[in-house]
Formats: structure tokens, C-alpha cells, sequence
């Protein structure tokens, strides 16, 4: 089994990313790479999968309500703005 | 001796003694940055007299990825040039309480996901041991800068060796806390199961009097460890015989001949000077290690790092139609190429059940038995000593994080200290200890750091040229 | 239609009721100014990492109590990733893999069908997401889009049923009943318009008799239970008439258009996004010990159905009065309240469920309480007993005003001059006038006619112009005519 350029391309559409033709050559070479020996290292391991390496439990907090960010502070950091809130282009494709 | 180039219990014991201002103190790192431009720094940003405290006038530089209010905070990426957080991570409030001053912002590689800081993309950082060679990364920027004296200490984060493998490239203490014992509110990361906040010194006892001020609970980060602090380095250097856990077979295959010898040569010494008790121990799962933690990494990467879309902060590509335009063409323009590939590996294998089950679910599995393998160990021995990296600064096959991803993996603590020069080049010595243990930890570092007298040592004396 | 039986499951989101956000301390008030109630956590920026709302928990496992679920002892938080601008972290912490509740049920009532019992999956804790305010009429044709992330990071619940629902109707008398438990336990106010209470509908039709499922279509957009029921009546029609011409359904989302009353389809399930998630790293798993559970079942408000059961036994209200009163906190806790001060239960029943719902259905339908003091039903119902009004005083003017001003019944009484008549000398000259002025009814009622008695206490009551309190009346002319 080996990546193909064509699926990393769909890779990099599931996660909003342009690749050029060389950069999906290149990463699917990577990807071929890491994988076979991901594949002749750890195929076959039967140990419980260890999801969280902390071992603390139940950390929360009591339901208080805190003073939020100026909204100068909110909207300082973005390239567009209106009307107070973060402006995007159209969210549909034509 | 001059200030830039002191320690940090140097420079607060000649504060003491009235031999200088804290002014004074970061005058003569800030002049020394000036002089020797190892393009440690990305940005300056000193701050007025700081006010006292455990570090009162300690100059302390930070990682990029440390977000600094006000300050532009870019964790080595242009997805994030510009950004000025409107919030300060945790450890900063605790440095500047404890009066230390934030000198400036270290390189790192993009995000930190590379640990060849030639990967890094805004600006070549020199290794002061010798310039146009690497000094390792990704927190590279924080171990130039203590290691050419333009900051007693720094601290970054560290997801496999981030802090440890500069510190061993440069010649510095570098130390990664217990999983938990520093927070990592503030810290931007990208693969949170793994990250560790690290601190850089030239000594074992700096490293000491930093953690005692930014290890605690913090109520903005979940996996902060609650409790009692424990005495880090209170009861300095009494020799224990500590049982050393060793694997020189594992050791000889990862590591390049001069740095097994070197290692080697250290824990004889160790067993004859110190007393300590060498129990050869099975650490034949290394490279299952190595490829685990890379896996994980990638697949944390692939979702932590999807926030950068341009609508909220950081770089935004131009004039987009729509939103897919705008979110594929951002992130194509703004993340640089390592990182790219690596948020693909990470979206592979999350990406479709099969593959989830083939790597993410088996990495994790693969993470359970380096975690119950280093955990049984503890039955055996104190402590594990390892070289820090597989060979000093420059080219080579075996990951650079080969020794040094394991104690993420396991969320435990482990420090790196300068061993020897190798050619020219210093090359570090590793600890680690059970979770929890950062005492331990510290004091037998303390002992072997005197032993080892990196300093003044015999093997070709361990002094910048 | 008969040919096809439906098989329809929901999917609920809710959105909890605390006064901060799940990961942080922002406030969650409905309606604030845009962009201000962020912080670094909602808004996702670098750095920032989530610490878990206690009650945002407890409010989970208490609607999974309140569904009858069984709640895990070892859980946590799985990281959910899509793009979308209204997403801040470009995942939204949710609950993959190890729901903390499962397996329950709701028991809703059919009318004359009795019960019928329809099977909860899951409920998990999530995330709220940010709002997208679309330039133009629709996200169709909008040209750019406004982001608010107000709400984002509000706490929410989702709450899956098994595809246990088999029509329009029970799809919205189960999204009723749920809603009711739901803000009986406290936990959401549950406001559709507002969108703190959200649907969306799976539906496919098979054979009746048919064990196996057909193919499905998901509907998105239902924002009132009515459109959840006109939307799946609309979604029946429409894949019969597919079915029936041999074709097949379509797996798609398809989106409710309330004006023209029809189902669109939106995009094909297949393209639907893989959502890779895993558990995440920055929140600690929780382990919900027996006695926290326990704790939280003692804090649990009684339910609608046992409600229902102790006003049948207790007050001995008939099944149907029991049913009414209790669909919703409000009017259960309205109707127990009044029956304290004034202890006849079905008296109280009947003014609630014609005179007083009458009004309240006049107004908002979305408003629950009743915007009555449950002291002012009392006053008033001990107004007619005494004889100060009649029954048709107190419903004709009387509750109108109280509805209107909030004023007391007695104040309206003595404002509008109605108390009756209940002095025997006034009353007195006024019978003798009108038996005088109808001496062939008396003689009728003489002769054994007692009906006649109600058009002569009529007649008084017209004279009083309606003030003469009409036992008293009745008595007087009997204790009159017997002379």
C-alpha cells in the first residue's frame, strides 16, 4: 500500500490546504517513508491504547462568570473587520 | 568575569553583594546580543527594572511560542507574523513576579515540529560553539542565547527533545519537567500530549530555582499537577547511590561511536567517583518509540494546527473569492513546508477508520508499552542515563530525538547536561526519572555536573573558542 | 402512504443553561453585543487551552438521569475536526467515543394510543459554535459573511434517539415531552427561536413489515415544532412518491424551507467530511464516582411522569387533567400552589385548563409561565365561593383584568362595582316587584313547575344588572313563595 500524489491532494483538500504538483510528489514520498516503518514497527502491538498521559481525573472548575476581552482586543489581531465582527469572504463555493 | 555569561545564582549572589544592578545585569545581556550576533533572537522586548523576587533581575528569554502580551508572538511560523496576543501565557506572569526580566523572544523551528534548526524560517540561528553549524532545535534560538551568555536562562517547550537536543548541541543545561508540572497555558503547541514546558541554564541549581517558580497548579490548564510542590533542589549534591538504569547495546546502535564513548566513559566514572550502581537495563523499543512520538505529533499537529485560517489572526491570503480560496490558500502561503508535510501524515492517519487503526490507534498502543516499559524499569533502577543525542551538532541518520522522545512519550522528567566535546563540539548526557521525581532528578544532575566539570574539563576543555 | 412506514430518529442540541461558557469564564447571556463576550479560550487562539465548567458536567448527567441512561464511570473529550469560519480551533470538543450517557428512554404519551416509549442513544457534551450572519438573503447568495463568536463555547448537549419514532406526529410530541424534562431539570431554557433548542430529523421509509432500514435522509433548518412535524410530513410524501415510482432515495441532507413548505436537498451525505478525531490531549478524563452520580439524581427535580401519577393519586384529577398540567414545570408548579391556598383540585384544574391556558396561548408561544401569582387564582376563585361574584363575572371581566394589570381580583371587583348583591333588604324589593310583574309564572311554579325558578332569578339578576348574588336570590324567592 503506498500514497499516491493524487491522495495527498485530497488530503490537503480535507484540511484547506493548496499543494503544488512537486509538493504532493514530495509528501507522498514522506509519507511512504514514515508509514513503512510505522508498518514494521508497530503492526501487531496488542497493548491498550494509551489515550491520556495524564494521569489526573475530573479537573473543572465552578460555573463563575469572568470579565471577557474588550472587543478592540477580540477584533485587534484580524485582517477584516464590520461592524464588530470578523468578515470572511462568501462561505459557498460557486 | 563579566556579567553576560554568569548564572543565574551568579548573578543573584552578586546582586547580593552589591556588585551590580539589575539594570546593570540586563544592560550587559542586552550589549552582549548586540556584540555577538548568533540570531538567537527574533525580537527584543526589554521591559523596565523588574521587581524583586526568587529571580529578581535574572534576564530570561522566552521561546517564540510563548505568548507574550503586546509582544508579537509567532512560534517561528509567517502563519502567525503579526500576531500580538492580547494575553500572556501563565509563565510569564510567574517569571515577572518573581522579578525576572523577559529579555527577548528565541527562534525556534515553525511550531516546533522540526528539531534541525536549519529548518528554521525566519532567520539562520548559529551554534556559538561554532558558527555555520546547527544548534539544534527546535528550541534552538533559547540554547544559542544561554549559551553565548545573552541570557542566563531560557525556557521553551519541548515535545521530544525540543530543549534537550539544542542543550546537548550547545553546551547548556536543558531540563523538561514532569508532564503537568509547569503549565502550558499560553504555550503554543502542537502536539499538547507530548508538550512539556523546558527551561535552559548553564547549571543544574539555575534550573532549580526556576522550576521552584513556574511549577504549581494553574487553573487554565487541566493537566497542570495540583499538590504540594516537591523539594526540587533543597538538599544540594549529597552523592546517593543511585541505581542508573543503562542500555549499551540499544546505546551503540542509536548513538555515533564518540558519543557511546563518551557516555560510557561518563557512567564508569560515575559508578568509581560517585558510587553509583550501573543496572543495565532493555530499551530495545527506541526506534518503536521514535516513530510512535512521530506519529502522534502529527496527528495532534494535523488538528492543532487548523485554527490557522486566517479569519481570526495571523497571515490571510489576498483577495479571496470564497472561503475554501481563502482557507486552502492562507494555509498554503503561510505554513512553511515541514509542517505541511507532517499535518498531511497526521491527516492520514486520522484521516479514514483504517488508518486509524493502523497507526494513531497502534501509536497509541506503542505509547502504553514505552510507558509500561520505562515504568517497570523503575522496579530496577532510580534513575536512566542516555546520551542526549545520537551525535554532537551536524549530518547523520538517526532522528536527533532518539533518546529524547521516550520521556515525552512517558511524560516524564529528564535533563540533558553538557558531557564532553566531540570534535570541537559539545554533546550532552541525559537523565530521566519516574514521573514526580524531579528532586531526584535534580540532585543526582547536581552531582554529576560537579563531577563532570564541563567547564574546565580535561577533555579538551569545555569553553566557547 | 399506507404501503410505507417511517422510521424516523432525532437529533437534539441543547444548549445548557450555565452562566459561563464550557471552557472558560466568558458569559453566555442571549442577545450582548457582538464580539463581546470572548476571550482567548472561545476565540481559539494560540496558546489558550480549555478548563472544564463543573456544571456543564452535572447538567449532562442530570438529562441523562432525567432519559433514564445509564452514565459512564470512565469518560472524556474527543476533538472533532472540521473547517468552518464559525469553528474557532477548527474542532469542536465533543464526545466520539465514550458518551456520558447511554442508553436511556423517553415514555411519551400518544392520547388514546396510551405511551409510547422511544429509546435515547446518547447524550454527550459538546461545544457551541460561533454565528455566521450572511450578507444577504440567504448563505447562498450572500457575498461575504460576518463572524460573532458570542456564542461559541457555550456549553451544549446533543441528544441522539434510536430511530424508534414512526411518524410526523410523534416526532413532535417527543421533542415536546424531551423539552418539557429538559427545562423541568433546570438545565436549558430551551428556547427554539432563540436556538437554544435545535433538531435535525433522520428519516427513511421502508415496507410495513420491513425489518430492515431504508435509505435515509437527514433534515436540517427545523426551528419550531411545527416545522418539525410539517417538515418530515412533507419528507414522508416525498420519498413515497419516490419509492412508488421505483426510484431510489437519496442518503443527502436536506434543508427545511419553512415559507415554501418543502425539503431541499443541501449536499450528498458521501461528501460529508471524515471528522478524524481523537481524544484530546488538553482535558483530563473524567471518572464519575457512584456517590457524584447519586448526588446529582438527589438534586433532580421531580419528573413529569411521576408528577402526572401523584396528581392523579394525590389530587384525583382524571388522567387527562393530569396530562395537561404537567407538560409543563411551570403550570404544574402554578396549578399546586393555587390548590394550597385554595384546596378543591379540579375546580382549580378546570380554571386552568380552559379559562387560564386560553389566555396564555393568546400570547407569546414560546412563553411557558403563566404571568399570573398564584395567590390572585386563589383570591379570585374564594371570590366566587363567597359569593362576592359569580363564575360568570369572574371569567367574562375579572381574569381579563388580571391578565391585562396584574391587578388583584379584588381590586377589579371593588373598581368595577362588582360585588354582588348579598344584603336581603335591597335584594327584597326587587323580588317582590318581579313576582308581582310575572304572576302567571308564579302560578306555574306554584303548580309544581320548579324549573320556571331560573327565569325568575333571572329576572332579578337583570334588575341588579347582574350584581344579585343568585343563590341568595334562588333561596329567597322559594323561602317567598312557600308563604
Amino acid at each position: 500500500m503506498s500514497v499516491t500524489k493524487q491522495e495527498i491532494k485530497r488530503l490537503g483538500e480535507m484540511i484547506y490546504l493548496d499543494l503544488t504538483d512537486g509538493e504532493s510528489v514530495r509528501f507522498a514520498d514522506l509519507l511512504n517513508l514514515v508509514l513503512k516503518k510505522a508498518d514494521d514497527l508497530l503492526s501487531g502491538l496488542k497493548d491498550k491504547p494509551l489515550r491520556h498521559i495524564s494521569q489526573l481525573r475530573n479537573r473543572m472548575r465552578e460555573d463563575g462568570v469572568g470579565i471577557p476581552l474588550p472587543k478592540e482586543k477580540v477584533l485587534a489581531n484580524a485582517a477584516e473587520t464590520q461592524d464588530g465582527c470578523f468578515r470572511v469572504p462568501r462561505i459557498l463555493e460557486d | 568575569m563579566t556579567i553576560a555569561g554568569m548564572s543565574v545564582v551568579e548573578i543573584l549572589e552578586g546582586q547580593q553583594r552589591g556588585e551590580f544592578t539589575p539594570e546593570e545585569v540586563l544592560r550587559a545581556h542586552l550589549d552582549r546580543i548586540e556584540a555577538e550576533d548568533v540570531g538567537a533572537f527574533l525580537r527584543l522586548c526589554p521591559k523596565g527594572s523588574p521587581g524583586k523576587g526568587l529571580l529578581q533581575g535574572v534576564p530570561v528569554a522566552l521561546g517564540d511560542e510563548v505568548c507574550t502580551e503586546g509582544v508579537e508572538t509567532t512560534a517561528g511560523s509567517r502563519i502567525l507574523s503579526g500576531f500580538v496576543p492580547p494575553y500572556q501565557a501563565t509563565l510569564v506572569g510567574k517569571l515577572e513576579g518573581a522579578g525576572a526580566a523577559v529579555v527577548g523572544k528565541t527562534n525556534l523551528t515553525e511550531f516546533g515540529l522540526s528539531f534541525a534548526m536549519e529548518d528554521a524560517l525566519f532567520q539562520r540561528t548559529q551554534n556559538p560553539w561554532r558558527s555555520g553549524t546547527t544548534p539544534g532545535g527546535a528550541a534552538g534560538g533559547a540554547a544559542a542565547a544561554v549559551a553565548a551568555g545573552q541570557a542566563p536562562a531560557a525556557v521553551a517547550s519541548d515535545t521530544g527533545g525540543d530543549v534537550r537536543i539544542p542543550a546537548s548541541f550547545c553546551g547548556v543545561v536543558g531540563f523538561t519537567p514532569t508532564y503537568g508540572r509547569i503549565s502550558r497555558y499560553g504555550v503554543i503547541q502542537h502536539a499538547p500530549s507530548l508538550t512539556q514546558v523546558g527551561l535552559l541554564a548553564q547549571k543544574v541549581r539555575d534550573i532549580a530555582l526556576l522550576l521552584k517558580v513556574l511549577a504549581g497548579e494553574d487553573p487554565q490548564d487541566a493537566t497542570t499537577l495540583p499538590g504540594e510542590l516537591p523539594d526540587f533542589l533543597e538538599k544540594p549534591g549529597e552523592p546517593g547511590s543511585w541505581r542508573i538504569g543503562i542500555a549499551p547495546e540499544a546505546y551503540r546502535s542509536c548513538a555515533g561511536g564518540d558519543v557511546y564513548q563518551a557516555t560510557e566513559e561518563l557512567w564508569q566514572r560515575a559508578a568509581e567517583e560517585l558510587g553509583w550502581q550501573l543496572v543495565e537495563v532493555d530499551m530495545s523499543w527506541l526506534d518503536l518509540a521514535q516513530v510512535a512520538r512521530r506519529l502522534i505529533a502529527a496527528a495532534e499537529s494535523s488538528s492543532s494546527l487548523g485554527r490557522y485560517d486566517g479569519v481570526r489572526y495571523g497571515y490571510r491570503a489576498k483577495d479571496a473569492q470564497d472561503m475554501r480560496e481563502l482557507f486552502s490558500r492562507t494555509r498554503a502561503e503561510g505554513f512553511g513546508e515541514g509542517v505541511k508535510g507532517e499535518m498531511l501524515l497526521g491527516t492520514y492517519i486520522l484521516g479514514d477508520q483504517a488508518h486509524y487503526e493502523a497507526y494513531y490507534l497502534q501509536a497509541l498502543r506503542a505509547r502504553n508499552l514505552v510507558y509500561k516499559s520505562i515504568k517497570d524499569l523503575w522496579q530496577q533502577v532510580d534513575l536512566i542515563l542516555t546520551p542526549t543525542t545520537p551525535r554532537p551538532a551536524g549530518e547523520g541518520e538517526t532522528p536527533l530525538e532518539i533518546f529524547t522522545g521516550p520521556s515525552n512519550l512517558g511524560g516524564l522528567p529528564a535533563i540533558s547536561l553538557p558531557c564532553r566535546l566531540v570534535g570541537g563540539l559539545p554533546v550532552g548526557v541525559q537523565l530521566i526519572a519516574p514521573a514526580g521525581e524531579e528532586g531526584r532528578l535534580l540532585r543526582a544532575a547536581h552531582v554529576l555536573e560537579k563531577m563532570i566539570d564541563f567547564a574546565s574539563s580535561r577533555n579538551g576543555g569545555g569553553q566557547r573558542a | 402512504m399506507h404501503d410505507f412506514e417511517a422510521v424516523i430518529g432525532l437529533e437534539i442540541h441543547v444548549e445548557l443553561s450555565t452562566a459561563s461558557k464550557i471552557f472558560c469564564s466568558c458569559p453566555t447571556t442571549f442577545g450582548a453585543e457582538v464580539n463581546t463576550q470572548c476571550c482567548p479560550v472561545c476565540l481559539g487562539l494560540p496558546g489558550s487551552l480549555p478548563a472544564m465548567n463543573r456544571k456543564a458536567v452535572e447538567y449532562t448527567v442530570k438529562t441523562g438521569l432525567a432519559l433514564n441512561c445509564r452514565i459512564a464511570q470512565h469518560t472524556w473529550f474527543d476533538r472533532k475536526n472540521y473547517f468552518y469560519p464559525d469553528l474557532p480551533k477548527a474542532y469542536q470538543v465533543s464526545q466520539q467515543d465514550a458518551p456520558l450517557c447511554t442508553g436511556g428512554c423517553l415514555e411519551i404519551p400518544m392520547g388514546e394510543k396510551g405511551t409510547k416509549k422511544v429509546g435515547i442513544n446518547r447524550v454527550h457534551l459538546e461545544e457551541e459554535v460561533g454565528k455566521s450572519l450572511h450578507a444577504g438573503e440567504t448563505i447562498i447568495d450572500a457575498v461575504y459573511s460576518l463572524l460573532d463568536y458570542n456564542r461559541a463555547g457555550i456549553p451544549l448537549i446533543e441528544i441522539v434517539t434510536e430511530p424508534d419514532i414512526r411518524s410526523a406526529e410523534e416526532a413532535q410530541v417527543f421533542l415536546e415531552s424531551l423539552r418539557n424534562i429538559v427545562r423541568y431539570i433546570e438545565v436549558s431554557d430551551c428556547k427554539m427561536q432563540e436556538g437554544s433548542l435545535r433538531c435535525d430529523a433522520n428519516i427513511s421509509l421502508r415496507p410495513k413489515g420491513s425489518t430492515v432500514f431504508g435509505t435515509k435522509t437527514e433534515i436540517k433548518n427545523l426551528n419550531s415544532f411545527r416545522a418539525v412535524r410539517r417538515a418530515l410530513e412533507y419528507e414522508i410524501k416525498r420519498q413515497a412518491g419516490v419509492l412508488k415510482d421505483g426510484l431510489a432515495v437519496e442518503a443527502e441532507t436536506r434543508h427545511w424551507d419553512e415559507q415554501k413548505g418543502i425539503t431541499i436537498a443541501m449536499r450528498s451525505k458521501e461528501h460529508a467530511s471524515y471528522y478524524r478525531c481523537f481524544a484530546d490531549p488538553n482535558l483530563v478524563p473524567l471518572d464519575l464516582a457512584a456517590e457524584w452520580i447519586g448526588q446529582m439524581e438527589a438534586e433532580l427535580p421531580e419528573l413529569p411522569g411521576a408528577r402526572r401519577q401523584r396528581f392523579i393519586d394525590g389530587y384525583g384529577l382524571p388522567e387527562y387533567d393530569a396530562q395537561v398540567l404537567t407538560s409543563s414545570k411551570e403550570m404544574a408548579d402554578f396549578f399546586e400552589e393555587v390548590v394550597k391556598g385554595y384546596n378543591d383540585p379540579k375546580t382549580v384544574s378546570n380554571w386552568i385548563m380552559t379559562d387560564i391556558l386560553r389566555h396564555v396561548k393568546d400570547q407569546d408561544e414560546e412563553t411557558e409561565g403563566i404571568p399570573l401569582a398564584p395567590a390572585s387564582l386563589v383570591e379570585l376563585l374564594q371570590l366566587i365561593e363567597q359569593g362576592t361574584i359569580n363564575r360568570n363575572q369572574a371569567k367574562e371581566i375579572v381574569l381579563p383584568e388580571m391578565f391585562e394589570d396584574g391587578k388583584s381580583p379584588r381590586q377589579i371587583v371593588k373598581e368595577k362595582g362588582l360585588e354582588q348583591i348579598s344584603d336581603t333588604s335591597q335584594l327584597e324589593g326587587v323580588i317582590a316587584s318581579v313576582l308581582e310583574a310575572n304572576p302567571d309564572v308564579v302560578q306555574d311554579y306554584l303548580g309544581g313547575r320548579e324549573k320556571v325558578m331560573g327565569f325568575l332569578v333571572g329576572q332579578v339578576l337583570k334588575e341588579t344588572k347582574g350584581k344579585a348574588n343568585p343563590r341568595l336570590v334562588n333561596e329567597m324567592i322559594r323561602e317567598k313563595l312557600k308563604q
